[in-house]
Formats: structure tokens, sequence, C-alpha cells
């Protein structure tokens, strides 16, 4: 062996040393080293596992956003539509108010005429009446002299006795 | 306090009739003056006025006819009566 260059000394030595070094390796280094290997990888699973389960919950706050806003647009369109009825509703009764009103406003315009009709020819009847009765008045003003005031009034007296006896 | 003219007058009258004073008077009014027997004839044919003097006034705008004023009551026999009458009958035709 010590022709090969070999020293068996330093060989068992060398052994020990890496007996030793083996064994504190295992007992002091390998297992707290390999726990926390383990541990690292538990996190990363758990890290990946928080992750998936953050993934989830963001597509299903996304569905649930997606949802929201169609049930929004729903109740928005279905709102739209319920106005437009109303406002239909409303405009068809302005034109019947209108209409109605309208048609008060024109009856109401011919029942103004006629009583203006009927006034202005009782007006015309009583100027008539009453010209009629100035022009006799006059006429007969003039045309009765003291002799025909007397016989005149002697018919009057005749007929008034004759009516009261 | 002014007294209203006819209510004076009628007071008078009252106070003078109860004094046995003043005999009852009446007022005719006609178109021209009447004489003392168409006053007659006028008296006759109106019994009413037996007991009254009438005192005459001259009123043209009657045209004719007369008009008699006695205590409370007038009676309107003039032609511008008539005619008032007859306006008031047109105006009753519709």
């Amino acid at each position: 062996m010590e022709s090969l260059g070999i020293d068996v000394k330093l060989l068992i030595a060398q052994l020990i040393n890496f007996a030793l070094f083996f064994f504190i390796f295992k007992k002091f280094i390998a297992k707290p080293f390999s726990k926390f290997l383990n541990i690292e990888v538990e996190k990363e699973k758990e890290k990946e596992k928080i992750l998936t389960d953050l993934k989830q919950k963001e597509e299903k706050m996304l569905n649930e956003e997606k949802k929201a806003r169609n049930r929004a647009k729903q109740q928005f369109d279905e709102a739209i539509k319920s106005a437009k009825e109303e406002a239909a509703k409303v405009r068809e009764n302005l034109l019947i108010e209108a209409k109605t009103e309208s048609e008060e406003v024109v009856a109401r315009g011919r029942k103004q005429i006629e009583e203006e009709k009927e006034k202005m020819e009782k007006d015309v009847k009583k100027n008539i009446g009453d010209l009629s009765i100035a022009i006799v008045s006059k006429a007969l003003d003039e045309f009765l002299d003291t002799d025909a005031k007397k016989n005149v009034t002697k018919v009057i007296l005749k007929s008034y006795a004759k009516k009261s006896g | 306090m002014a007294i209203n003219v006819k209510i004076k007058e009628e007071l008078e009258d009252y106070l003078q009739n109860r004094a046995g004073k003043k005999r009852n008077r009446a007022l005719i009014k006609t178109a021209y003056r009447l004489s003392e027997q168409e006053i007659e004839s006028i008296k006759r044919a109106i019994p009413a006025l037996k007991d009254f003097e009438l005192d005459n006034e001259v009123d043209d705008s009657l045209l004719a006819g007369f008009v008699i004023k006695f205590g409370t009551k007038v009676i309107d026999l003039s032609l511008s009566g008539k005619l008032k009458s007859f306006k008031k009958l047109m105006y009753e035709i519709d």
C-alpha cells in the first residue's frame, strides 16, 4: 500500500473524518436542512393553494360582477321601457284632456256668441221700439192741435166710462 | 235736518184733514187747459172724484188725454201713457 502512495493511517483518518462528517451532517445538518426544505415545499404548496383559491375567488367575483351588471342592465332596460309606456300614457291623457278642453272652449265660445246674438237682437228690438214710439210721439205732437187733443180726450174719457160703467 | 218734500206735503194734508180745514184736492194734468164743463164731465165719468176739487196743470208731454192724482191713487189716461204701455208690451213679445 505504501508503494502505491496510499497512507493507510491518513486513509483511516480521512475515513473516520468522513464518517464523522457524515454522521454530523446527517444528524445536525441533513435533517434540519431536509426539514427546512420540506417546510419550504409546504410553504410553496400553500402559496400555490392560496393563489389557486384567490384565482378561483377572483373568477367567481368576476362572474358575480358580470351577473350583477347584466341584472342592472336588465333593470335599467325595464325601467326605460316602463318610463316610455308611462310617458306614452301621459301623452295620450294630455291629448285627450287638450281635446276635451278645446271642445269645451269651442262650445263656450258658441254659447257666448249665441248669447251675444240674443242680446243684440233684444237691443235692436228695444231700439226699434224706442225709435218707433219716439217717432209716433213726435208725429202726434206735431199733428194734434188743441181741438184734436180735446176730441181724443173725449174719446178716452168715453171708453173709460164704458169700461168702468 | 232736511225733510223730504213729499212727506212734508202729505203730513200737511193729513193735519189739515184732521183739523177739517182742507177739502180734498186732486191734480189733473192735461195737454191743454181744461174748461169747467170738461172738468165736470171728468168728475161725472170718474165717481171717485166726486168730493174732490180738481187743480188743472198743463203738460205738453201727455200729447192728449189726462193724468189724475188724488190721494195715493193715480189714473193715467194720457196718450203718452198708452204709448208707454204699448212699448212695454212690445218688449214682452219675443
